[in-house]
C-alpha cells in the first residue's frame, strides 16, 4: 500500500520527467499572428523553432487552402550572411547541449527515485533517495541556466539573419525582433499583419523545471512527521 | 484526536493538491498556446456583427487575462503555479508547518486568476483547501469555508448550530462582507466592462468580446467599497423582517441574533456573482439577459437556503418556512428596492451594482399580495399552542 506522501512525490516525478521529455521535443521560439490579425485577415503565418536546428513554417490561406503554404527549414536555409547563420546555428547547438543535458540529469533523478520506490531494504533505499537529490538539483540548475541562455542571447544572434522566416512565407527582418518577445508588423499579400514572437512552450517547460526539481527535493528532505512529535 | 487532525489535514491538503494540479495543467496549456483560453460559441467575421447585427445568441468564455498571458508572464504564472502545487504538498507532508503553507495556497490561487485558475474549479479547490488548512484545529466541516459549503448545500443541521451559538455571529459578519466583496467585485468588472463596449471606448469591444481582455482600474473597487456597508444594511433589514413575522407576528421562539445568523449564511450563493466577468455575450444578451440570468440563479439559490435556514432557526415545517420567506422577501424587496436604495441615492441618480426594476408598480404589489396568498395558504400565520 503506498502512501498518500509517495503519490504526491509520485506526482512531482511524474511531472518532472514530462517537462524533461517534452522541453527537448518542443519548439523553443515562434512566430505567430495576432489574434486581432487573425480576425481582420485571410491570412495567418506561424513559425516554431526547435532545438538544435528543426524549424517549421506556414502560411494559411484562410479564403482558399489549396493556397496555403506548409515548409519545414534549417537556420542556414534563411536569408542572411553566412557566419551570421553559422553563428546562431552554434547558439542553438550550445543551448540544446545544456538542454540535453539537464533532461539527461532529471531523467537519472527520475529512474533513481523508480528504484528507490521497489527497494525493499531501508538503508539502500535512503542513500538511493539521497543520492539522486544530486543530479535531480543539478539538472534543474542546467535547464534553468539553457532558459535564461537562450532568453538572454537569442536576440543578438536572430537580429543578424535579413529574414527569420523562409521568403515563400513572409518577409520577417532580423533587424524588426527587437527583445526575445514583442510584436511587430508584417506585409504578407498585401495585407499588413500585427505578429507577436517570444518563447515557446519548450524554453517555458525548461525554466519551470528547476522549481519542480527544487520542490521535489525539498519534499525528499523533509522528515516524515509523526504524531508523537506534534504533541512534544 | 491526533488521528483526526491528521485525518482532517489530509482533506485539505488533497483538495489544495487537487485544485493546484488543475491550475498547473491550465498554465501549461496557456503556454502551449503562448494565450489565455478563449472559448467562442461560434467564429464571427466582425465586431459590428456582435454590437448591432445578428441577434442570435454568441458568447465568450474568457479565462484569464489575456494582457497578463504572453511573454514572461508566461513563466511567472508558470513559476507561481509549480510552487503553489509545491506549497500543496508540503501541507500533506508537514503538518506542523500547515498554516504557512495555506497561506501561500490561497495566495498563489488569487493569483493564479490572471492565467486562468485552473479553469476556475482549480481556483476554488485550492482556495477552499487552503482557507481550511489555516483553521488546523478545527475538523473541515467546521471549519470557516467548511460552513460556507455546507450552507450552499442546504445542510439543514449547520443552520441548527447557528441557532444554537452565539458565538458564531463573528462568522455570520465575516460571510456578509465576503458576499459584499466578492459579488461587488464580479459586478463592478461587469458593469465597468459592459460600459465600454456599449459607448464603444476605443478597442474596448474588440479588446473585451473578442481577445477576452478584461478592464480593471482604481474605479473597479469604487462597488466594493460601497457594497460592503449595502450588503450589510440589506442583511440587517432581511433578517429583521423575518424576525418580526416569525417571532412578533406568529410568536415562533427565535432571537433576532439566530435569525440575523442564518441569514447571512443563507446569502452564501451571492458569491458566485465574483465570476460573472468570465462570460460575455453580444447584444442585446450583454445588458440584460446574462446579468439577469445570474442574478436569478444566484438569487433564487439564496432564497432556497433561507427556506431551509428559517424551518430549522423557527423549528416549523418546510412548507410554512417557504410562506415566511415569501412574505418577508416581498417585503424586503419593496423595502429595499422601491423605498430605501432609491432614498440613498436620490442625490446622484442612480443606484450602484445590478438591479432590476419591475414595471408597472402594480405588478410588484401584485406578486407581494400572490406571496401573502400562498403563505397563508401554506399555513405560515397558523399560530400553535
Amino acid at each position: 500500500m503506498i502512501d498518500n506522501k509517495k503519490i504526491v512525490q509520485i506526482l512531482f516525478v511524474c511531472l518532472i520527467l514530462f517537462f524533461s521529455v517534452s522541453l527537448v521535443l518542443l519548439p523553443w521560439w515562434r512566430i505567430w499572428t495576432s489574434k486581432i490579425s487573425d480576425i481582420n485577415s485571410t491570412i495567418r503565418i506561424e513559425a516554431e523553432y526547435k532545438l538544435p536546428n528543426f524549424a517549421s513554417a506556414s502560411q494559411i490561406n484562410k479564403e482558399n487552402e489549396n493556397q496555403s503554404i506548409y515548409t519545414n527549414f534549417s537556420l542556414n536555409e534563411l536569408d542572411g550572411p553566412p557566419e551570421n547563420k553559422d553563428a546562431i546555428i552554434s547558439f542553438f547547438n550550445y543551448v540544446w547541449i545544456l538542454a540535453m543535458i539537464g533532461s539527461a540529469l532529471n531523467i537519472l533523478a527520475v529512474i533513481l527515485f523508480l528504484i528507490s520506490i521497489f527497494l525493499k531494504e531501508e538503508k539502500i533505499r535512503s542513500l538511493t533517495q539521497k543520492y539522486l537529490r544530486y543530479p535531480l538539483l543539478i539538472g534543474g540548475l542546467v535547464c534553468l541556466i539553457s532558459a535564461l541562455y537562450f532568453g538572454l542571447e537569442f536576440n543578438a544572434f536572430i537580429s543578424n539573419l535579413e529574414n527569420v522566416v523562409p521568403n515563400q512565407i513572409a518577409k520577417v527582418p532580423g533587424k524588426n525582433i527587437e527583445g526575445f518577445f514583442g510584436t511587430t508588423v508584417v506585409n504578407v499579400s498585401n495585407l499588413n499583419l500585427e505578429v507577436l514572437y517570444g518563447p515557446a512552450a519548450g524554453w517555458y517547460l525548461a525554466f519551470g523545471i528547476f522549481f519542480l526539481d527544487i520542490s521535489l527535493y525539498f519534499l525528499l528532505k523533509t522528515k516524515k512527521y509523526s504524531p508523537a512529535q506534534s504533541l512534544k | 484526536m491526533e488521528v483526526n487532525k491528521m485525518k482532517k489535514m489530509n482533506i485539505a491538503a488533497i483538495l489544495a493538491l487537487f485544485g493546484t494540479l488543475l491550475i498547473l495543467i491550465n498554465c501549461l496549456i496557456v503556454s502551449f498556446n503562448g494565450s489565455s483560453i478563449v472559448i467562442y460559441s461560434r467564429s464571427i467575421s466582425s465586431i459590428d456583427e456582435l454590437l448591432q447585427g445578428d441577434t442570435s445568441l454568441w458568447y465568450r468564455i474568457s479565462l484569464g487575462i489575456p494582457s497578463f498571458c504572453q511573454g514572461i508572464w508566461i513563466a511567472i504564472w508558470l513559476t507561481i503555479s509549480i510552487l503553489n502545487l509545491f506549497c500543496a504538498a508540503y501541507m500533506l507532508f508537514s503538518p506542523e508547518k500547515v498554516t504557512t503553507a495555506s497561506l501561500f495556497v490561497i495566495i498563489f490561487s488569487v493569483l493564479s486568476l490572471f492565467s486562468g485558475g485552473g479553469f476556475i474549479i482549480g481556483f476554488i479547490l485550492a482556495a477552499v483547501g487552503g482557507l481550511m488548512g489555516i483553521q488546523k484545529r478545527v475538523a473541515p466541516s467546521e471549519t470557516f469555508v467548511g460552513k460556507i459549503l455546507r450552507a450552499a448545500r442546504f445542510d439543514s443541521k449547520l443552520f441548527e448550530i447557528l441557532k444554537a451559538e452565539p458565538r458564531l455571529i463573528r462568522d455570520a459578519v465575516s460571510v456578509v462582507i465576503l458576499v459584499g466583496v466578492l459579488s461587488a467585485i464580479g459586478c463592478g468588472l461587469y458593469i465597468q466592462n459592459m460600459n465600454r463596449i456599449t459607448e464603444s471606448i476605443g478597442n474596448s469591444p474588440t479588446d473585451i468580446l473578442l481577445l477576452g481582455n478584461l478592464y480593471f482600474d482604481i474605479h473597479s473597487l469604487r462597488l466594493p467599497s460601497i457594497w460592503i456597508s449595502l450588503t450589510f444594511i440589506k442583511w440587517l433589514v432581511l433578517s429583521a423582517i423575518i424576525y418580526l413575522i416569525g417571532s412578533k407576528l406568529i410568536k415562533l421562539a427565535a432571537d433576532y441574533d439566530a435569525v440575523a445568523r442564518a441569514t447571512a449564511f443563507a446569502m452564501v450563493p451571492l458569491m458566485l456573482q465574483f465570476f460573472m466577468p468570465i462570460v460575455f455575450p453580444n447584444q442585446p444578451y450583454l445588458t440584460v439577459q446574462w446579468p439577469l440570468i445570474v442574478w436569478f440563479i444566484t438569487n433564487i439559490w439564496a432564497v432556497l437556503v433561507l427556506i431551509v435556514a428559517t424551518e430549522k432557526v423557527f423549528d416549523i415545517s418546510l412548507s410554512r418556512a417557504l410562506g415566511l420567506v415569501l412574505v418577508s422577501c416581498a417585503i424586503y424587496w419593496l423595502l429595499v428596492y422601491e423605498i430605501l436604495l432609491p432614498f440613498l441615492f436620490s442625490s446622484s441618480g442612480e443606484i450602484v451594482g445590478i438591479y432590476f426594476v419591475v414595471n408597472p408598480k402594480e405588478l410588484i404589489f401584485g406578486l407581494s399580495s400572490l406571496a401573502i396568498l400562498i403563505a397563508y395558504v401554506l399555513g405560515t400565520f397558523t399560530r400553535r399552542g
